[in-house]
């Protein structure tokens, strides 16, 4: 069964130049570690505040244990964890009192919170600081009391967004085995992050998001078993996805790619649609022998219920 | 070969080290002047002058208008003998308001925490900080006293009909005005600072600490002010003293605390007028010189003490279970309450309102009682009627503007709000509720204040109290206003939230939208209170006074005022709360900060 399930994500942020979410698609299978890969602006945030509810998206589906967290927040809200990755806490409160307030908001009974906060504060080693105000707080502190709180409620779906950033290395180590733990226990796991090697020793699966689109989706049972490196597969394959775009782009001539940016203003011509389907084509035809890649989509041209041109392939 | 370099040439080492420390001290004020001041800037240059001229000309109009108003009311007053207790209201008005907004801007300006992006990142000195953020200060308060006291002094002069000499003293008196506190208050800033730090993570003792001294200071202020009023509407010939040039000039220079040096001016002569600026010049620059040494010696300790001390705060949250909503609001006040600067925002003048208006009302009867030599009931209930509206107006815009920053004050927990299981309305009524509550608590006892009969001890058988109905009309208005600034205000702050934060996280400068609620509601509140009190006033002194054109129309409206002001309040309040409670919602759900 599907815990998250994002469906053709797409996602302008008012005034925005650029389109950060093309076509997002991907789901986030029960007892599954899932990576969430990308470069630098491909889209990976703004994808995780769509999911999480933080920016409203423009449209597409998202859905958290069955429920879409567009006609039904409250209930999709309370099925997920969330760890941001700029350790932001309430910096007025002690981290028990945090803790505590969080664990209000979901409804968690006192004897269960009490054990769940001291079994997360031994495993996190953050027990003799919980008492103190968050402002005190070292950034690995902080991150771990956010860790705690996002869990206090044991959410079926725990997402975290660049979460080894300022621990040290026992509690990466600390929170790496947790995941795994977490995942066992029948929960998903939704793992944000550049570091690729962690990704592919803790992952069952990973999508790489580049230009606002998926562009590969990775079984990484298979590398690990096959013993392929995700460094060089990810290297070569936003590389290529790069390139393409690139070269697309200056394919499309310049009035038409104003025409594209002119979200719901205006439509395509013919011949644009015609010349974006033949580059699709032979994107499709360049990388369909990538090893491991099940799923290829591209979508260009893609804006506001205008020019609409994509194309999804499955790879033999 | 650097920029400048050929300036410095010839230069001995130490007038280039001098020029190098003026240079970054000029840095950091225009730093802070870009930080603190933003330009309006439309799509294009010419948008850009238009937005600047049309704001220019607002200002402008605003001033040239209110000096109008001003001047009209102060001939209508000189005419009918009531010229002193006019100048009376006009000067308590002037302080009470510099009060409200001078000593806060002044405790921002040089608070030290300000100052950790400045000192990490630029190689500047203490004393180089200190220096240019006292001229800052400084020029903030000069710009706001010289905004409010011009038009005063002008269309007080003209009123009165001062000779040239009293206009040329004008810039005297306005570059004067803010110089003996300013600098008393920068030399007992770090000082004060370091015990601030200390006490920065005891939050009761601090808030108890700071309210102690806020009331002592007020109610110190007020007794000054009113001890002066005493002595000089007991020195006979009040009237004669006002009218005469001389005797308004010290008149003026009474309430202004300068008064020493304008009376010498006028009664010793031109020799005694330049010792004495000399004097006044020589003792601040003798205070700025200490203040500088102080801040030179204690400034490090200070900045560390603030880095040091703040792990001070321990406590043990039991486990026990709250409702999310209590949880909210417990998480949202301890939020307030345990930022000394938010607390002190946040009920400056919840606290204050009740005495001030006590105290405004007080100085009202004095001037009243002067006046008519005699004490009369239907006069003194319309005085302060007047009087506790007008204060009462006057202070709710500041204090409702606080949930104006709201939404913004979340800084980087803004995500939290967004993921958290509580719906965006209710989120939004706690914030509004938390405002509401301590400023509806304010008002309810200031409104209690003065329904109760009250005979202050040296004011003989006068009674300070209004009717039954008087007191209701003020508190259904001022609390249909409240709700109409703090929802207005909210639904501004979700509209566009700034996220303005410096340092430790917090909001350190008001936003756009406080300071226009705050703007908004001073108007407003301005002119209620005056049409209010004034024209209560000439209601009951009808057939003494010879009102013609817009004064006229003006007081005629303060006698219907009730039947205009309620209903308009209402509805300015039920259109505020449908905004933020029916669009509120929709709009924080599509915020993208």
């Amino acid at each position: 069964m599907a815990i998250l399930k994002v469906q053709h994500l797409f996602k302008h942020y008012n005034g925005a130049k650029y389109i950060s979410a093309r076509d997002i698609n991907f789901e986030v299978k029960e007892g599954e570690i899932f990576g969430f890969l990308g470069v630098n602006g491909a889209g990976k945030s703004t994808s995780i505040k769509c999911i999480t509810g933080i920016i409203p998206f423009t449209s597409g589906k998202i859905e958290i244990c069955g429920f879409d967290n567009k006609k039904d927040p409250y209930n999709a809200k309370k099925c997920f964890g969330f760890v941001p990755d700029n350790h932001a806490v309430y910096d007025k409160l002690t981290g028990s009192e945090y803790v505590n307030y969080i664990a209000d908001l979901y409804g968690v009974e006192e004897n269960v919170r009490k054990e769940r906060f001291e079994m997360l504060c031994a495993k996190f080693k953050i027990g003799h600081a919980v008492n103190n105000q968050i402002m005190s707080y070292s950034h690995g502190m902080k991150q771990k009391i956010s860790i705690i709180g996002a869990l206090i409620h044991m959410p079926k779906l725990w997402i975290l967004d660049e979460p080894m950033v300022g621990l040290d290395p026992q509690s990466i180590f600390e929170v790496k085995e947790y995941m795994k733990e977490y995942a066992k226990k029948g929960n998903s796991v939704f793992f944000s992050s550049h570091n690729l090697d962690t990704v592919q020793v803790m992952c069952d699966r990973a999508v790489i998001v580049h230009g606002g689109i998926v562009i590969a989706d990775i079984d990484l049972h298979e590398y690990r078993r096959t013993g392929k490196d995700l460094e060089k597969e990810f290297m070569e394959l936003t590389r290529q996805a790069g390139e393409l775009q690139n070269q697309m782009r200056k394919e499309i001539n310049d009035e038409e790619a104003e025409l594209a940016k002119k979200v719901g203003k205006h439509r395509a011509s013919r011949a644009t649609v015609k010349k974006i389907d033949k580059m699709v084509h032979d994107l499709i035809e360049k990388t369909k022998d990538a090893p491991c890649v099940n799923t290829f989509a591209i979508d260009l041209a893609k804006s506001k219920g205008t020019v609409q041109v994509k194309a999804e392939y499955t790879s033999k | 070969m650097t920029r400048g370099a050929g300036k410095t040439k010839g230069m001995s080492p130490k007038m280039v080290a001098f020029r190098a420390s003026w240079t970054s001290i000029w840095t950091l004020i225009k730093l802070q002047f870009k930080a603190g001041v933003k330009m309006p800037r439309g799509k294009s240059k010419a948008r850009t002058i238009v937005k600047l001229g049309l704001i220019a000309g607002i200002a402008i109009a605003a001033i040239v208008g209110f000096s109008f108003v001003y001047g009209m009311l102060a001939d209508q007053f000189i005419k009918h003998g009531l010229s002193h207790a006019f100048l009376v209201f006009s000067f308590v008005i002037f302080h009470t308001i510099e009060t409200c907004f001078m000593l806060p801007m002044l405790i921002r300006t040089l608070d030290i925490n300000n100052d950790r992006e400045m000192l990490l990142r630029w190689p500047v000195s203490p004393k180089q900080i200190f220096i240019s953020k006292i001229i800052v200060a400084y020029l903030n308060e000069l710009i706001f006293t010289a905004c409010l006291l011009l038009p005063i002094l002008i269309a007080f002069g003209t009123a009165v009909g001062m000779n040239f000499g009293y206009y040329l003293f004008v810039p005297f008196i306005i570059v004067l005005a803010p110089f003996f506190p300013f600098f008393l208050a920068s030399l007992v800033m770090y000082p004060v600072q370091r015990v601030v730090n200390f006490l920065r993570s005891r939050q009761m003792l601090t808030t108890f600490i700071y309210f102690g001294l806020l009331i002592g200071m007020v109610i110190g202020y007020m007794q000054v002010i009113n001890g002066t009023l005493f002595a000089l509407l007991d020195n006979a010939g009040l009237e004669r003293m006002l009218l005469s040039k001389q005797g308004g000039i010290r008149f003026v220079s009474q309430v202004f605390g300068v008064q020493w040096l304008f009376a010498k001016v006028f009664n010793e002569g031109i020799v005694w007028s330049i010792m004495g600026l000399i004097a006044v010049i020589g003792i601040s620059l003798v205070f700025l010189a200490v203040g500088i040494v102080v801040a030179g010696r204690n400034y490090y300790k200070t900045y560390m003490d603030e880095r040091t001390m703040l792990s001070a705060l321990k406590k043990k949250a039991p486990y026990k279970r709250s409702k999310p909503l209590f949880a909210t609001i417990r998480k949202d006040c301890l939020n307030i309450f345990r930022s000394s600067n938010y607390t002190f925002q946040f009920l400056l003048l919840v606290v204050l309102t009740p005495l001030l208006v006590y105290f405004c009302n007080r100085v009202a009867m004095v001037a009243a009682f002067q006046t008519f030599q005699q004490y009369n009931a239907k006069l003194a209930e319309d005085l302060i009627f007047g009087a506790s509206l007008f204060v009462i107006m006057i202070l709710m815009p500041v204090s409702s503007s606080f949930a104006a920053s709201a939404i913004t004050r979340e800084g980087h927990n803004i995500y939290h709000t967004k993921l958290i299981p509580v719906s965006f309305r209710k989120q939004i009524a706690i914030k509004a509720g938390i405002v509401f509550f301590p400023v509806l608590v304010a008002v309810a006892v200031a409104i209690a204040m003065i329904s109760l009969p009250y005979k202050p001890s040296n004011l003989s058988d006068m009674i300070m109290k209004v009717p039954v109905t008087d007191a209701i009309y003020i508190f259904g208005l001022a609390i249909s206003l409240v709700i109409g600034y703090i929802c207005l205000g909210m639904y501004l702050d979700i509209r566009k939230p700034l996220c303005n934060q410096i340092g430790g996280g917090e909001l350190v400068k008001s936003t756009a939208h406080v300071n226009l609620i705050m703007g908004a509601g001073l108007g407003v509140g301005a002119l209620l209170g005056i049409v209010s009190m004034f024209g209560g006033l000439f209601e009951t002194m009808a057939g003494v006074m010879e009102m013609g054109g817009l004064v006229k129309f003006i007081f005629k409206i303060g006698t219907y005022d009730r039947l205009i002001y309620l209903p308009l309040s209402c509805t300015f309040a039920l259109v505020s709360f449908l905004l933020l409670f029916l669009h509120g919602p929709k709009r924080y759900y599509r915020m993208e900060q």
